[in-house]
């Protein structure tokens, strides 16, 4: 875990810079550490080099989808535990159970409330 | 020769010019590209904060700073629900942005310019639009009338569901456009669906039963049994494909008497429904089809058979060897 516990840190990967910018700043907004990615290559990177406390990650992403990055995720020792969220669009919904196969442990669809968003964070960080 | 000499020179002068005449508009593009990036990035902070927690938007804005405003809004507009979006209508509201764009979709002379603002309306996704798109699904140009559907779907007005049936059944949008629409609007439009299913026009009542069956529950499969007995066999066949989804074991007598329906669309359709309601009830009498029926309506049998009772349908493969059967088989076993 990264070493500043008292802040826990949120990896946000999105290639929309409209929906990264806006997840990272209610994020940030709410007491949050953040820590951004252009797409899921990245966001794997990022993921093993700084082990965040929770992933929130789209799921049509250029490189490596979403389901994918989980799934690497989840065969890494360092980031097994790490709980991820999936932003879906509504089109997408029926991949939903796909998501949870791969390892999600929540999803959120697009539009969705920023304040929605922070409810879930904060849900899915305290059942850790 | 001189003539022709001087036909190339012309001819060369002209690519030339036609060449710089590109590259400049390229780079005249990618300048205008470039200044609004630049300034979306300056103003994202503050439109992230006006969207967070409504903090006033900076005052004093030249024009290109209000339209990257306006633009960084309207791409919001379609990704946040909530106190967020309801900010987002409010300013496109205050600002005149929506009276601006209902006035361009009902007296825009050009077709783009009523379905740019048809689409516009929809992102913005101000209520205070709907009867003025509803109004746009009559409009003389399929686009306008697209990007109206597509924006009643979004707004998910209930008001919407008889208007954008009719323009579906007329085919005057896209039927997956149309479909899509009425799918977002959800279980709100189910009350007026089951309206239309007393419609005098068949092509409304199957466009009715059929989204019934996507929106509707239990509570709507007596309906769908009901219209199995329709004189139109389109929707006697999306009847029967409804009661594949909303029905259960107390259904399954009236889909077998569908099964010898006349119409082998019809035929088909009661099979798949059997099949999705895996009652072993029904096994004997879809292996018979499958077996002896018309192409479609064998094949549908077969795929119902397997999934109903797979032990029963591999032995009549085998003893037959009915193809249909022997695919739904193979396939049963792959899966």
């Amino acid at each position: 875990m990264t070493e500043t516990a008292a802040i826990p840190t949120v990896l946000v990967a999105d290639d929309d810079t409209d929906v990264r910018g806006l997840v990272a700043y209610r994020l940030r907004r709410s007491g949050y550490q953040v820590v951004e990615a252009r797409d899921g290559e990245e966001a794997l990177r990022l993921a093993l080099e700084h082990v965040p406390d929770l992933v929130v990650i789209d799921v049509m992403m250029p490189k490596l989808d979403g389901y994918e990055v989980t799934r690497r995720l989840r065969s890494e020792e360092a980031t097994r535990r790490v709980p991820v969220i999936l932003l879906t669009s509504r089109s997408q919904e029926a991949d939903i159970t796909s998501g949870f196969a791969s390892g999600a442990d929540d999803y959120l669809t697009k539009p969705f409330s920023p304040d929605e968003l922070v409810a879930r964070v904060r849900a899915v960080l305290g059942r850790r | 020769m001189a003539t022709f000499a001087v036909v190339v020179l012309v001819l060369a002068v002209a690519n030339t010019g036609l060449l710089l005449l590109v590259a400049w508009r390229r780079i005249a593009l990618a300048i205008t590209e470039r200044g609004k990036n630049a300034r979306a990035q300056e103003l994202r902070p503050a439109v992230l904060a006006f969207l967070d927690s409504g903090e006033a938007l900076p005052s004093g804005l030249d024009r290109r700073r209000q339209e990257a405003v306006a633009d960084l809004l309207g791409d919001y507009a379609r990704l946040v629900r909530g106190p967020a979006h309801t900010r987002i209508v409010d300013y496109f509201e205050r600002e005149g942005i929506v009276a601006r764009e209902l006035a361009a979709l009902t007296g825009g002379r050009t077709t783009s310019r009523r379905a740019v603002a048809a689409q516009r309306l929809g992102d913005i996704a101000s209520l205070s639009a709907v009867p003025t798109l509803l109004a746009a699904l009559l409009d003389q140009q399929r686009d306008v009338r697209a990007a109206a559907t597509r924006s009643l779907g979004r707004l998910r007005s209930a008001a919407a569901v008889e208007n954008i049936v009719l323009v579906l059944v007329k085919g005057d949008v896209p039927a997956a456009l149309a479909r899509w629409a009425l799918l977002q609007i959800g279980t709100e439009a189910v009350p007026r669906l089951r309206s239309l299913l007393a419609s005098d026009v068949a092509e409304q009542r199957a466009a009715a039963v059929e989204l019934l069956g996507l929106l509707g529950g239990a509570a709507d499969a007596g309906s769908a049994e009901e219209r199995l007995h329709d004189s139109s066999a389109a929707v006697r066949e999306q009847a029967a494909l409804a009661l594949g989804r909303l029905g259960s074991e107390h259904h399954v007598a009236r889909l077998l008497s569908a099964l010898d329906d006349r119409i082998p669309t019809v035929r088909a359709a009661a099979a798949s429904a059997l099949g999705r309601l895996r009652d072993p009830v029904a096994t004997d009498a879809l292996l018979e089809h499958a077996c002896n029926d018309q192409f479609d309506v064998a094949r549908a049998a077969a795929r119902a058979a397997v999934l109903v009772d797979p032990l029963r349908a591999a032995e009549r493969a085998a003893g037959t060897g009915a193809p249909h059967l022997v695919e739904a088989v193979e396939v049963g076993q792959i899966r």
